[in-house]
């Protein structure tokens, strides 16, 4: 169990690391405005992607949605506005 | 072996991550609880300022100004707080680091107001969303209520089918331990949405902390690389420019603010701002409208995107600073049994644990942390009232002297905690705290009665009667626990 809490700890803290980290490029209006809207998605995500990692561990479905939501959001990051 | 169901799994989640994040949570939800009459404890810490006063008159402003110099010329950046219906005199204050310092004065007048030095009500406020520590303790905090969300949704995937069912059960007389479930059960679920809106708006407000907009990697070269130094200290012969009147460019602040809305005055190094109060409505815009010091306007500040706006509205339903006394009060029953909530939570998290684990130097430890926060921290901080009537009104450096009172009786309940839970006394430690804990509760009005300056049986209702009766409920409270642990 600890270990499937790390893992999945790590994947949901990556994912949202990514969405704050790209928000400035893919968020709407100001710099400023781009981070809150990151911010506000990132809070909101985390819970919900940590506990889809930790409790569908079956074929390691929540894992790989998981991994796949912070692949996304690590290509949106790349984006030029 | 733990079955390998999503309900299991949520179980343990649950109850591991709700019991380590627990531990600081519910230090952060019995000071935020008090920070919401923040402005009302600090009016109890100063008995010497009068419960009510005259209207603002413009001279008074002005007469203030050289006690604004001084702080000026300390290198502060003092602001004064208007008179509002929370708090009727006129503050100077200014931010230490740690809490925000006021000295009061009359508005007809423009007087200081002679009064004890205190570390006021903001003490909680700091507490709550720092600990004390900063940026540091801040990362904490928001971090913890990152937590808090995983383990909210966690515990409603628990409880999903019997959500409402659950909600008409209380079994106070049953086995203890589904007693306290029920507990858990029954002041969580009403409060849901009042918790989610908290931990939501509480993490939002300085994510930046946890989940920056740059990558770790680039925060961390920042870090190893050497910071040009800063200025040294303040220095002595630091020029403040002459100070203009106040009133003139107050009644020009408030052609744009409206009459009435400017809550505070801000004196940076070059401008002076005129803030919207915050009381003024659900968001808080932190519009301002600012002179230079020779009395000419410099700028009017107002972020209105969509997205500021949203923000605005999340900050004020987190600091309820525009809600009245009636909301404030809701936010304090709801602060009360959501710390009820995670209290109750981590005495189930010890029950449970306790004929499997009960000998084991760790969950010795896991009781000895909860003993400090469930019971340390309370009876700390009404030990904070106590030293704050105690100690002498001219005694010197009296704000550190209470911090110091708060500190220490933490301290020695945290130590008294953890060594009868090392001597496997925990019972009769919980008792002992708990019964200290009412003794200094109930004592509090008498307290106030014997210490403060006009004391009468018979007056309104002031904050001074709402602090007596809610810290004697808590007493009372205590000690009805204290009397039926065995």
């Amino acid at each position: 169990m600890t270990a499937r809490l790390a893992l999945s700890f790590i994947l949901a803290w990556t994912c949202v690391h990514f969405i704050t980290l790209g928000s400035p490029r893919w968020g709407a209006g100001s710099r400023h405005d781009a981070t809150i809207l990151g911010q506000m998605i990132a809070v909101l995500l985390f819970p919900a992607l940590f506990l889809i990692a930790f409790g569908n561990w079956r074929k390691f479905s929540g894992p790989i949605f998981v991994s796949s939501t912070g692949v996304v959001f690590y290509l949106l990051s790349l984006v030029q506005k | 072996m733990i079955p390998d169901t999503l309900r299991a799994r949520m179980g343990w989640l649950h109850a591991w991550i709700g019991f380590l994040s627990g531990l600081l949570l519910v230090c952060v939800f019995i000071t935020g609880t008090l920070a919401v009459f923040d402005t009302e404890l600090t009016r109890w810490l100063q008995p010497e300022v009068p419960p009510t006063a005259a209207a603002l008159n413009d001279t008074a402003l002005d007469k203030m100004l050289p006690s604004v110099r001084v702080l000026l010329l300390k290198g502060e950046k003092p602001f004064i707080a208007l008179p509002s219906e929370r708090d009727p005199v006129l503050r100077l204050s200014y931010h230490d680091g740690h809490e925000v310092l006021t000295q009061p004065f009359a508005p007809q007048s423009g007087q200081q107001i002679a009064t004890r030095q205190t570390v006021g009500g903001t003490f909680f406020y700091d507490l709550h969303y720092t600990l004390r520590s900063g940026s540091v303790g801040i990362t904490f905090v928001t971090f913890a209520g990152l937590m808090l969300l995983t383990v909210l949704v966690s515990g409603v995937i628990i409880h999903l089918k019997a959500l409402i069912p659950d909600l008409l059960v209380l079994r106070p007389f049953a086995a203890r331990l589904r007693a306290w479930l029920d507990v858990h059960v029954l002041a969580s679920v009403p409060f849901l949405p009042f918790v989610f809106m908290m931990a939501y708006t509480g993490t939002f407000l300085h994510t930046r902390s946890v989940l920056p907009p740059e990558s770790y990697v680039s925060l961390a070269k920042e870090m190893l690389v050497p910071s040009p130094r800063k200025s040294g200290p303040a220095s002595p012969d630091r020029e403040v420019p002459q100070l203009p009147s106040l009133p003139p460019l107050l009644h020009t602040a408030e052609k744009t603010l409206g009459i009435g809305q400017v809550g505070s005055i801000l004196f940076l190094p070059d401008t002076i701002l005129f803030m919207r109060t915050d009381a003024s409505g659900p968001l808080r815009t932190r519009e301002h409208v600012d002179f230079s010091y020779d009395s000419h306007f410099v700028r009017h500040v107002l972020l209105t995107s969509p997205l500021t706006r949203t923000q605005q509205v999340m900050e004020g339903i987190h600091y309820i600073r525009w809600g009245g006394a009636g909301m404030r009060w809701l936010y304090f029953f709801s602060g009360s049994i959501t710390t009820i909530m995670i209290a109750s939570g981590l005495i189930l998290f010890l029950m449970k644990r306790r004929k499997t684990s009960g000998d084991r130097p760790l969950f010795q430890l896991a009781e000895g942390l909860s003993i400090s926060v469930l019971v340390g921290l309370p009876l700390a901080c009404a030990g904070l009232l106590w030293g704050n009537r105690l100690i002498p009104q001219g005694y010197e450096n009296r704000i550190n002297t209470e911090v110091l009172v708060f500190f220490s009786i933490w301290t020695v309940a945290a130590f008294f905690g953890f060594s009868g839970c090392f001597i496997k006394k925990s019972f009769e430690t919980w008792k002992i705290l708990l019964v200290a804990f009412s003794l200094l509760t109930v004592g509090i009005g008498f307290l106030d009665a014997l210490t403060r300056p006009g004391w009468q049986l018979v007056h309104t209702p002031t904050v001074f009667a709402a602090v007596d009766l809610i810290a004697f409920g808590m007493g009372l409270i205590s000690l009805q626990i204290a009397r039926r642990l065995s």
